[in-house]
């Protein structure tokens, strides 16, 4: 069997393990897993940006609002549900990362971040501030309904499941196009790529926009996981940063990487209990300890295994077995 | 006929004149060469063709078409390509993922790529067929999977080569083909891009140190000091032109 079949069946396998789980585990799991797939797409739309494309972001979190916000006020004036709202939060966080795509055509690595921290903290400003948006107070979302049928954590779970399923394969069908291969072009090098006619400008904002959308996806899935949104969660820098971790523990440029970092700043917290605090030093720690020995992440470490262990169970030597990241990390320090 | 025009080129670089009032009239489908001692202007003079350089005064006309309005990306699509001084290939890609980055411009419906529509898989397909002869064409198909990172030196120089050539150009730069090379790397170089330009037709420019490369291929040669044009010819005239053996090893040469 190739890599490639392994690669899918173990996928479907997982998803087929995800689907049958609200059966065999308490509610209350299914609802910490289904706040989970929310911080998985998060993932996959920064990993788009930051892993795929090399533009470090730290500022994703603004867009994961900018979803949260737009179902829960469409829910609270308009009285829409989960799909109207997501689709719209989708569109409008699109949109707004295109806009900030534009403006931040020119800067990377350092720069970059900054600004992108600059986003956030707007963003959070204008939550705190603008009394619409209700600042501490939060908005209050009523029950889950799906075309006018309501829905419980475990209805809620499944769309999550889904729309978790179809963010992935769109992020992979992207991702092995000749578009997500521009993307990776222009992050190996930027010289090298626009000699190849790639329009830097217009592939670097367009990165931009389809990774600020797939965030709103998750941002307007938290906000009716969670049904309720304040600037207390998204009036800070904490998303962006909880986000970017995930990608870079998880692995870069790696669906499965997304999939990992995100369960691990969502479960570590929720495991330390009382010590909640603490995992801001544990994802530290993971930060630091994955950039020294595993750039590639979680799952580059987890790939490489499984390759040498497939290699010795088919009995042939896997060729350079190498990290796919080693020695890079230049978007870190352009 | 004409394919690459370059009339009364003049770059500054703050007050250093990097180029000062150069031509360059490159007849299509020759090998044209471009020498001249270390900080002549030659890979300036590049990159006012393929865009990465503004010129102050002057025109660069490629086919007939002005090239002054265009930016790095849009000569691709006109026929033009290129391979730089210093290897510079998508490192943590495989060879076969070099190569149909080079097919950028002919990758068609961006949308019907990325959704993975039916057409759009027809022609990935197309793409990497194609990618796949040309490997062969190469010598390369064996590493076709392989990053291009751990490929070995004389290898990658031939990935460059084919991923410039992936955007099927009709006229291709070459920025010093085998510097680092040894002389059989040479030779098979030289054997290459012999065969690029008389079986695909393609027109080569090249700037290069290596004179053997020079004498091998090139049909006609400028050359540039300083910034300037001191000589046109053929490979024998210009190997014996005084001005250039005064600007290689200098004055006391030519008199001696």
């Amino acid at each position: 069997m190739s890599e490639r079949a392994w690669q899918i069946l173990l996928t479907l396998l997982a998803f087929a393990g995800l689907a049958l789980l609200p059966g065999i585990i308490p509610s209350f799991y299914a609802s910490l897993l289904s706040f989970t797939f929310t911080y998985v797409i998060a993932a996959v739309g920064v990993n788009l940006l930051t892993g795929y494309t090399g533009l470090v972001t730290v500022g994703h979190g603004g867009f994961f609002a900018v979803g949260a916000y737009t179902t829960a006020l469409m829910a609270k004036y308009l009285g829409t549900s989960v799909v109207p709202g997501v689709v719209a939060g989708a569109l409008l966080s699109g949109i707004i990362g295109f806009g900030l795509g534009i403006v931040c055509l020119r800067l990377g690595g350092a720069f970059l971040a900054i600004a992108t921290l600059g986003f956030a903290l707007a963003i959070g400003a204008i939550l705190n501030n603008w009394p619409v948006f209700e600042g501490r107070e939060g908005i209050t979302l009523g029950k889950n309904t799906l075309f006018g049928t309501p829905i419980g954590d475990v209805g809620f779970y499944y769309i999550g499941l889904l729309a978790m399923g179809l963010v992935m394969l769109a992020s992979w069908s992207i991702v092995r196009s000749a578009v997500g291969r521009a993307f990776i072009a222009m992050r190996d090098s930027e010289r090298a790529a626009e000699a190849m006619g790639i329009n830097l400008r217009l592939y670097k904002t367009v990165s931009f926009a389809i990774s600020a959308a797939i965030v709103g996806v998750g941002g307007a899935l938290f906000a009716h996981h969670n049904r309720y949104v304040s600037a207390e969660t998204f009036g800070n820098a904490w998303l962006s940063v909880d986000f970017l971790t995930a990608v870079v523990v998880g692995g870069q440029a790696s669906l499965l990487g997304s999939a990992i970092g995100a369960a691990f700043v969502v479960l570590v917290p929720y495991y330390l209990g009382t010590l909640q605090d603490f995992a801001y030093i544990l994802n530290g720690v993971a930060l630091i300890v994955v950039l020294r020995f595993a750039p590639d992440g979680v799952a580059g470490v987890l790939v490489r295994l499984f390759r040498s262990a497939l290699g010795a169970v088919q009995g042939r030597t896997p060729a350079a077995i190498a990290p796919v990241t080693a020695g890079r990390g230049s978007q870190w320090n352009r | 006929m004409e394919s690459l025009s370059i009339r009364g080129v003049e770059v500054n670089f703050g007050g250093l004149k990097a180029l000062a009032a150069v031509d360059v009239h490159v007849p299509e489908g020759s090998i044209y060469g471009l020498i001249g001692p270390n900080g002549a202007g030659k890979t300036t003079l590049f990159n006012c063709v393929s865009r990465f350089q503004r010129y102050s005064a002057g025109a660069v006309s490629f086919q007939g078409t002005d090239l002054g309005p265009l930016g790095p990306h849009d000569v691709v699509s006109l026929g033009i390509a290129r391979t730089f001084q210093n290897i510079n290939l998508f490192r943590t890609r495989s060879t076969l993922d070099n190569i149909l980055i080079g097919m950028h411009c002919h990758k068609g419906n961006p949308v019907a790529a990325m959704l993975s529509l039916p057409a759009g898989r027809r022609r990935e397909r197309a793409m990497r067929a194609r990618a796949g002869s040309m490997a062969e064409m190469f010598g390369i198909a064996d590493v076709l999977h392989e990053r291009v990172m751990h490929l070995p030196f004389g290898h990658q120089k031939r990935v460059e080569l084919a991923r410039a050539l992936a955007s099927e150009p009709k006229l291709l730069l070459l920025d010093e083909p085998v510097a680092g090379c040894n002389e059989e790397e040479t030779s098979e170089l030289a054997e290459i891009i012999r065969l690029i330009n008389r079986k695909i037709g393609v027109t080569v420019v090249v700037v290069e140190h290596d004179m053997s490369l020079v004498r091998a291929v090139c049909d006609e040669i400028t050359v540039l000091d300083f910034g300037r044009n001191i000589a046109r010819g053929s490979p024998a005239e210009i190997l014996n032109h005084p001005a250039v053996i005064e600007a290689y090893l200098g004055e006391a040469a030519v008199h001696a």
